[in-house]
């Protein structure tokens, strides 16, 4: 270009002459995950003084030893409690925000919902409050009593859907207070996205929900079906206030202000700018090696060596159907190594849904820290809050009898997090194990066209080679379990294009 | 500030920047306001459409500090006399904060506005180029003390590097200037040369792969390295280049010798058709800049 093509270019920028002087039209914001990380310094500071950063990246420096050390990491930090929210609303998810009353669990999602456009009063009014009495009607809304009598058929009934349903973020206050019924109510709009009732239905479009519930201690009124749990797709747990914020906290008094008094304009996310960002985070890179690793942990969790003799029953379902635990079968009878290997500690395994979550996630947070792919370290950060109410630890296990374990029990988040940092070790020292499986696996995705029937025999013989190897020189652990598995899948897939070939038959 | 009418647009402002900006920086906006838009008031003062001249500058200084746009202290200039390293960040600080402050007063009323704009314009424009072409041309306007001259000014500095550049004939006569990174980044050790621009070299950083300088060439030994900045891309030049022979601390160029005090190796070098060679050494922080007069 033409230098003063450059200059005439620039001229034509957002600042006109007008009659009240200059006027200065709206800045573009092209780059969103700015604004984000923007957001999430003005409520870091501003709103929530979140002083706890619990997620940490680069290489940590351990000062001090044993029970006496702190981690520290010259690397970005953020508190989960602020960072978590913020992800949710530009992945359009759902999140659980748990803790004690008064911690500021409603002030966060309400915040986010702000950011999102919706002035304080609206929000403040659109937050469904869980209680023992919430009717489906309450929650979703009802027909008018004069259109219930007039209409002759169901279809000609005006539901009057309550306001929240379309909303762009969705609050309900304390769920755990929600009758079952009602529950099952907001299970279908969580789930399926949309509400039904008198054969109409209202769509709630894509929607960031916040669910917030008192701890354990506070108590719930009433169970949380187990489906409604398993929607939910990340936990984040309040941080107690810390003293040295005090004074801010004497000066909101001293002002008469709130936390959720304004929000700056310029953090503000138009619903285009919401749905700009999710196809963004989506278009992310997820890099095979990061998928590796996180196969290689979470496909070791679901292994149960107890639970059958036969390779594909190995695992925790097939105890849980038979009303067993894997406290029951891991014993010394099982001759697993209990310190090394990462089945033992857990009673259950991650369903697809929970894989989907975490790798969403895991974009987000990478978009947010301006990457153009997930790292591991995206992962291990995200793990604890994906899985803190999926993945259940087995307390039974001799894992957790060791002393310096014991605190994993009570210290969800780091023990999901200890879980990681073996799988990687592990994974690094089973890749010369795994490495004949690998180009087997590679040889297949190459293709099977114009293979002959002789190299299929070859082929065939080789799987069956490296199993029986497998066998004999690896203990049948999680990571020997999986390559087996996959060893056989290779093996049908062979034997099945050898029987089409010497039959003449197709495939 | 005397005038009534500045001081409540100033506090209007200053109440509304936490609400329009998640970044705003209260102790900037008052920093400007003891200088800047107070000097903008003492001129502006009881002249035709003062308070709307001074009320939209003051809203395009809002603007600046919350955007991000302007980070540094204002200084007036007797001030900056005495900070040997003072650089301008931007052409938009430079603008706000002794441009428009000084020098608005003196144009004509209805040429006001329109020069506030087009030095907005200008200033945020340069924003998102690259951060070495925004001091350079920041660099060029200080001292311009008519404001109506700004755009062009822009033009000729913007010309002066990204323009197509005269070839040389390698004629000589040769001088040569020789600058020390380290007045810039203190461990910066010279490393790989390339041209970013017609009359822009860029110089990367041996050890750390984010750390570059960049050179813009200008006549009579003035070339003016600033950064560190990221280099976005490389140019390619088209023309004849000299033959260039480098020998222990002097470099033929085109069958002329030119002596090149300290440089006893070279670990780099890049010749521009204009008429410049830049070269580092494997064991200096100095940059050699060659410069043949035709």
């Amino acid at each position: 270009m033409d230098p003063k093509d450059f200059v005439n270019s620039w001229l034509q920028g957002r600042a006109r002459p007008s009659a009240a002087g200059v006027e200065l039209a709206p800045r573009a914001e092209p780059d969103l995950a700015a604004k984000l990380r923007r957001a999430y310094q003005w409520i870091s500071e501003s709103a929530i003084y979140a002083a706890y950063a619990d997620m940490e990246f680069g290489p940590a420096v351990t000062v001090g030893d044993g029970e006496q050390r702190v981690e520290i990491t010259r690397g970005e930090s953020y508190a989960s409690f602020v960072l978590l929210p913020l992800l949710n609303l530009v992945a359009s998810r759902r999140m659980v925000i748990v803790g004690a009353p008064g911690r500021g669990k409603t002030t966060v999602a309400t915040l986010m919902a702000m950011l999102a456009g919706e002035p304080l009063e609206a929000v403040r009014r659109s937050i469904q409050h869980g209680h023992p009495q919430l009717t489906i009607a309450d929650l979703l809304g009802s027909p008018l009593p004069s259109e219930l009598i007039r209409a002759e058929r169901a279809d000609q009934i005006n539901v009057h859907w309550r306001r929240w349903i379309t909303l762009r973020v969705k609050i309900v206050d304390e769920y755990n207070r929600i009758p079952t019924k009602t529950q099952s109510a907001l299970l279908s709009l969580m789930a399926e996205g949309y509400a039904e009732m008198y054969e109409q239905t209202v769509e709630s479009g894509p929607s960031a929900w916040y669910l917030t519930a008192n701890d354990e201690m506070g108590g719930g009124t009433f169970p949380v079906i187990e489906a409604l749990k398993d929607r939910i797709d990340v936990v984040a747990r309040c941080t107690p206030f810390n003293t040295r914020n005090l004074e801010a906290l004497a000066e909101r008094i001293a002002g008469a202000k709130t936390a959720t008094d304004f929000i700056p304009a310029d953090i503000i996310f138009t619903a285009e700018e919401l749905d700009r960002a999710g196809r963004e985070i989506r278009a992310v890179g997820f890099p095979a090696d990061v998928q590796d690793l996180l196969g290689f942990l979470l496909g070791q969790l679901d292994f149960c060596r107890r639970a059958s003799d036969r390779l594909e029953f190995q695992n925790k379902d097939t105890l849980h159907l038979a009303g067993r635990r894997v406290g029951h079968v891991c014993t010394e009878d099982c001759p697993l190594d209990k310190m090394e290997n990462l089945c033992t500690q857990t009673e259950n395994g991650v369903s697809a849904r929970a894989y989907q979550t975490l790798i969403h996630f895991a974009k987000a947070l990478a978009y947010f820290r301006g990457r153009s792919e997930v790292s591991a370290e995206d992962v291990r950060q995200l793990l604890p809050w994906v899985l803190h109410e999926k993945l259940h630890p087995n307390p039974q296990s001799a894992f957790f009898q060791r002393p310096e374990h014991q605190v994993l029990l009570s210290d969800r988040a780091t023990w999901v997090r200890q879980l990681f940092d073996r799988a990687a070790a592990q994974q690094a020292a089973h890749l010369p194990t795994r490495a004949p499986v690998d180009d087997l696996v590679a040889e297949i995705d190459a293709g099977l066209a114009g293979l002959t029937a002789p190299v299929a025999r070859e082929r065939l013989a080789r799987v069956q080679r490296i199993m029986e190897d497998l066998l004999r020189t690896a203990e049948l652990n999680g990571p020997v379990h999986s390559d087996l598995l996959t060893l056989k899948r290779l093996h049908g897939r062979y034997a099945m294009l050898l029987r089409a070939l010497e039959s003449g038959t197709s495939l | 500030m005397k005038n009534a009418a500045f001081a409540r647009a100033v506090d209007a402002v200053a109440a509304d920047g936490p609400a329009r900006f998640a970044s705003w920086d209260d102790q900037l906006f008052q920093a400007y306001a003891r200088g800047p838009i107070s000097w903008l008031a003492e001129r502006l003062k009881n002249t035709p459409g003062d308070r709307m001249f001074f009320e939209s500058y003051v809203r395009l200084v809002q603007e600046a500090i919350g955007a991000g746009y302007a980070t540094q202290y204002p200084y007036e200039r007797r001030m900056r006399e005495y900070l040997p390293h003072f650089e301008w960040a931007s052409v938009l600080e430079l603008g706000l904060t002794d441009l428009i402050p000084l020098e608005l007063s003196a144009l004509a009323e209805e040429r006001r506005a329109a020069l506030l704009a087009d030095i907005w314009n200008l200033g945020e424009g340069l924003r998102h180029q690259p951060r070495w072409l925004d001091r350079y041309v920041a660099a060029r306007l200080d001292g311009l003390d008519r404001l109506d001259e700004c755009p062009d000014r822009v033009a000729d500095a913007i010309n002066e590097v990204l323009g197509p550049a005269e070839p040389s004939s390698w004629a000589g006569p040769f001088s040569v200037s020789v600058v020390s990174t380290r007045s810039l980044v203190d461990d910066f050790l010279p490393g790989d040369l390339h041209l970013l621009a017609p009359a822009v070299a860029c110089v990367h950083d041996r050890r750390r792969e984010d750390i570059r300088l960049q050179i813009v060439f200008r006549r009579g030994g003035a070339s003016m390295l600033s950064g560190p900045y990221l280099c976005i891309s490389e140019y390619d030049e088209w023309g004849e280049l000299p033959d260039v022979t480098f020998a222990h601390n002097r470099v033929r160029i085109a069958e002329r010798h030119v002596d090149l005090p300290f440089l006893s190796h070279v670990q780099s070098s890049v010749v521009a058709v204009s008429g410049y060679l830049i070269a580092t050494a494997v064991d200096s922080q100095r940059l050699w800049i060659v410069e043949s007069a035709k």
